[in-house]
């Protein structure tokens, strides 16, 4: 290597200067290594900056946490939460509330200036950086913010929770407020109560089928409407596992709009009423005195026109007018006859036992937060077991109505009503005991009875064998019954050769009208309704035709136990049976 | 140390430095490309969401039911509903879609598969309802 401008000067090679000269090379390397380590940096942190150019993430935190979507047992969607453009501020950045709220306005529409002005300068007082604007904006309104390019307001995604099949269950799901939480049924469940294990699950699958939820939405709001009804609850409860199927309350509403709801409509009459269901009743008190081993079904009873107890009268709607076995006092609801089996065997001892095995005395622990506290007297003189063995003197929900008869009907094991679906390889574990096979057995038998050849001809639906019990309530009011107010109501269960299904309808307060001939017994109001939701959900569910088998054996008994036509005064006709079949 | 030492170790620093910058660039634009298809997949997966909601909307009871009722459906009858063990061809439906291997005396292994029998009597259950 040569260096020309120095060589020209110096003719012979300086060891000194060699010396400077490699010095000078190690320098210029040095100094090369430094620049090129700067310009390294320099490139390092070019791109950097690049990033940090990206719109600068408002000082805000998620303020909308997603709900699980909410399935029906068949993976049906009954509650999302969709994405949707909404308006926030950050008060703090904003330096014009006045002219900031004049601008959305105009924008938005729908909106006063004023408030919007007031609650920013407010926000901006108390040092807030966060304020909704609008939780939700139309897409078109999107563009038309970013045009603006109003300092301070951000545009933000938000979650809006959405019910897709409208009012359809409106009582189960509930709904939520414009932040997302829960105010009512299940939402409220996941936010407050014994479903917030649930609350970042993705999805929650309920046990309720919407086939069969619509279908009794469907049966029991043509009731509601033709009986002109203030109030109607209908469920469907799987007798062997306590899941709720459906579970329609009516006035219902749209839970998509739920904050526009009335009282009367957001009520959830299934849990969250109590009720004096009256005849329903007799199925624990039957059972309770089957029970008890001192009442058989086939044992007379005398009934009188009229039972005093102190200074209280019982009476019947239809007075019988001979002896009545325990299986006719049930078909027929003889109130008279009900009270004389209780006391035949033992009074309020074996009717209490029974009431608080099947847990009347306490809340039904479903996984809803509206679930009325039973009312029950304290002291249980004659005349209060009397009353109780109808159904008066004891209000319960209907929901805690139906798991106790699904208890008694199924297999005789306490049965807890769910509104989460069981997965099919959990085991079923069967509750305690409440009531023997041989109990299970005659109750089964008593229901077919009563909708066979008793009060309940109406919920009869050909290919299943359906068992039942009506009611007909007298409504409490001030200082007394009053007149003309009733609870119609019926509990059937089928197939009743292997209970599967309860369906029960209580319908409150109907106006008589044609299609019960000019009636409000449940057997005229309650009863159809149950018949037509069995007969359009058994096929959907699956239900096999009952065996031929089983109704044969239920009629040989009966006709064994049947009063002879001599001692037969206008009572039951079996031949109608055999004639409709 | 030669200068053609410190050349080459100069050349070595540039061609680090490049190498660096370059792969630094790489590594940004599939930065950006991640982001951008993160976005893409939020974006899609939002439409998910509205399209589920759309067609639960649209598959709700009361617009089935309206539907059915134009389309002359109706519920499904009990008496429409057969047991299979009751069905005429019940033992061909429940060897249908079975098979059977056999050895043929090749020595092969061949399966036969059974096709559901098709009864040459005229079928007398045309309504539905069951033949005992």
């Amino acid at each position: 290597m040569s260096w020309p401008g120095l060589d020209a000067s110096l003719a012979a090679p300086d060891p000194a200067l060699a010396r400077g000269r490699r010095r000078i090379v190690l320098v210029g390397v040095l100094f090369a290594l430094l620049f090129a380590g700067l310009g390294l940096r320099l490139l390092h942190l070019a791109p950097e900056e690049r990033t940090a150019e990206a719109a600068p993430e408002p000082p805000l935190a998620e303020p909308v946490r997603r709900r699980p979507d909410l399935v029906d047992r068949r993976g049906e969607l009954l509650a999302t939460d969709v994405p949707v453009p909404a308006l926030a501020a950050d008060p703090a950045q904003i330096a014009d509330p006045g002219r900031t709220a004049e601008r959305l306005a105009r924008i938005l529409g729908g909106i006063d200036p004023a408030v919007l002005e007031r609650r920013l300068v407010k926000a901006k007082e108390a040092g807030r950086r966060f304020a909704w604007i609008a939780h939700r904006i139309a897409p078109s309104a999107e563009l038309a913010v970013l045009e603006a390019g109003l300092p301070g307001v951000f545009l933000r995604t938000s979650e809006h929770r959405v019910y897709p099949k409208g009012s359809a269950a409106s009582h189960l799901l509930g709904f939520v407020d414009i932040d997302n939480r829960g105010l009512a049924g299940v939402e409220h469940a996941l936010d407050y109560g014994r479903l917030a294990a649930l609350r970042d699950a993705r999805e929650v699958a309920l046990s309720i089928d919407l086939r069969v939820q619509a279908a009794l939405r469907d049966e029991l709001g043509r009731a509601f409407r033709e009986f002109r009804a203030i109030g109607a609850c209908g469920l469907v409860l799987d007798v062997r596992t306590g899941e709720l199927l459906g579970l329609v309350s009516l006035p219902d509403f749209d839970p998509n709009a739920g904050g526009t709801a009335r009282p009367e409509q957001r009520k959830n009459r299934c849990t969250g009423g109590s009720y004096e269901l009256g005849s329903l009743f007799k199925v624990l008190s039957h059972a309770a005195a089957l029970d008890s081993g001192r009442v058989r079904v086939g044992q007379r009873f005398e009934i009188p026109a009229a039972l005093r107890i102190g200074r209280h009268t019982i009476r019947d709607v239809h007075p019988a007018r001979r002896p009545y076995t325990a299986a006719e006092i049930f078909s027929h609801s003889s109130n008279i006859g009900t009270a004389q089996m209780v006391f035949a065997a033992g009074g309020a001892e074996p009717l209490r036992s029974m009431l608080g095995r099947l847990g009347l005395f306490e809340r039904a622990p479903i996984e809803l937060l509206e679930v009325a506290r039973p009312q029950v007297q304290k002291a249980w003189p004659d005349v209060v077991t009397a009353t109780v063995s109808f159904g008066h003197g004891i209000a319960v929900s209907p929901l805690r109505f139906a798991e106790a008869v699904a208890s008694l009907v199924g297999d005789g094991t306490l049965v807890r009503a769910t509104l989460l679906e069981l997965p099919e390889s959990t085991p079923l574990q069967p509750g305690p005991r409440v009531a023997s096979r041989r109990t299970v057995e005659d109750l089964r038998w008593m229901m077919w009875l009563t909708v066979a050849d008793g009060t309940a001809k109406k919920a009869a639906v050909p290919g299943y064998l359906v068992g039942g019990k009506t009611g007909t309530a007298d409504k409490a009011g001030r200082g007394g019954y009053r007149r003309g107010a009733v609870l119609a109501s019926f509990v059937g269960v089928f197939p009743l050769d292997a209970p599967r299904y309860l369906v029960l309808a209580v319908i409150d307060e109907p106006k008589a009208s044609a299609a019960s001939g000019g009636t409000r017994y449940g057997g005229k109001v309650a009863a159809p309704v149950v018949g037509s939701v069995i007969a359009r959900i058994g096929p959907l569910l699956g239900v096999p035709p009952s065996d031929p088998a089983v109704e044969s054996r239920f009629r040989e008994r009966w006709l064994a136990m049947r009063p002879t036509a001599a001692t037969d005064t206008g009572g039951p006709r079996f031949a109608a049976v055999d004639a409709r079949r | 140390m030669s200068s053609q030492a410190a050349i080459a170790l100069g050349a070595a620093a540039l061609f680090a430095a490049m190498t660096v910058f370059e792969l630094k660039r790489v590594v940004h634009e599939r930065e950006r490309e991640l982001a951008a298809l993160e976005r893409a997949i939020a974006a899609e997966r939002a439409r998910i969401r509205i399209l589920r909601a759309d067609l639960a909307w649209l598959t709700r009871p009361e617009r089935i039911a309206t539907q059915a009722r134009q389309l002359g459906l109706e519920p499904a009858r009990i008496d429409r509903l057969v047991r299979a063990e009751d069905l005429p061809d019940a033992t061909a439906l429940l060897f249908a879609g079975r098979s059977l291997v056999v050895e043929l005396d090749a020595g092969k292994l061949f399966e036969l598969r059974f096709k559901p029998f098709r009864s040459r009597e005229p079928a007398t259950n045309r309504g539905g309802a069951v033949r005992p």
